[in-house]
């Protein structure tokens, strides 16, 4: 074969080394999502607008299970919502563990309240303390991947 | 291309790397971890005081595990980020190595 011929095919694979070598940057951790960041503060927001009314209710507001049921089914959603939106990205099994094991701890109340029908003021207030503590380390675990890199 | 040049200057990017991006992270683990022994004490004296039902401190004392455990979720991402990070900046430095030798 031509020695211009080995010259241009030795070039060509280079050039495709180098094409290879510039794509190959690796992504172990999902991109940081914003979306996902909103979507854990409305959960907060429904869960401790919740406990707030079940500690201090208006006037002529019963904290019966099935007086807040239509709250309890907007948290339910709220939560589906964040599960998913974890999901939504490859690489992503931190957040979506940490999302999972918070929602299992927010339905925990739910149940509790449905089999009881009594949430004492202790319980709400410590449950409330701990749903807030988990949800703040859900959104810094999300944040960290914008302030790493 | 100097290979071993390269790969001393690949290995210094990825130290660099991650020893440049942990102290982005503004954590305080120490503070968590307080919060949590903190919540079990008060749980355990809510219960002496018959303000808590066993039943309601034992689901109360379960959610502090899980809070340790979703920490420890996140230092195991933050690993991960720290190391993709480390991998890339060596990449990096491999590339612009290649392009050199090219050009």
């Amino acid at each position: 074969m031509p020695r211009l011929v080995l010259q241009l095919l030795r070039r060509c694979n280079v050039v495709a080394l180098v094409l290879t070598l510039a794509a190959c940057h690796i992504n172990l951790v999902a991109p940081y999502d914003d979306q996902f960041v909103n979507d854990a503060v409305t959960v907060q927001t429904d869960f401790d607008t919740l406990i707030q009314t079940l500690r201090n209710p208006p006037n002529g507001t019963s904290v019966t299970y099935d007086a807040n049921k239509a709250s309890y089914n907007k948290i339910n959603v709220d939560l589906s919502r964040l599960v998913t939106q974890a999901q939504t990205h490859t690489n992503n099994q931190p957040m979506i563990d940490q999302t999972t094991t918070l929602a299992g701890v927010v339905r925990e109340v739910e149940a509790t309240h449905r089999r009881t029908g009594h949430l004492s003021i202790a319980y709400l207030d410590d449950k409330q303390e701990t749903v807030d503590q988990q949800i703040g380390i859900v959104i810094r675990t999300e944040t960290d991947k914008k302030a790493l890199n | 291309m100097d290979a071993a040049n390269v790969a001393t200057a690949m290995l210094n990017a990825a130290k660099g790397a991650a020893a440049g991006t942990w102290p982005n992270i503004q954590h305080d683990f120490a503070s968590d971890l307080t919060s949590v022994l903190r919540k079990a004490t008060r749980i355990e004296a809510q219960l002496a005081a018959g303000e808590l039902t066993e039943e309601e401190a034992s689901e109360l004392l379960n959610d502090q595990r899980k809070t340790l455990t979703m920490l420890s979720i996140e230092v195991k991402q933050d690993e991960a980020i720290i190391v993709e990070n480390a991998i890339n900046a060596a990449f990096d430095v491999l590339w612009t190595a290649v392009k050199a030798a090219v050009a």
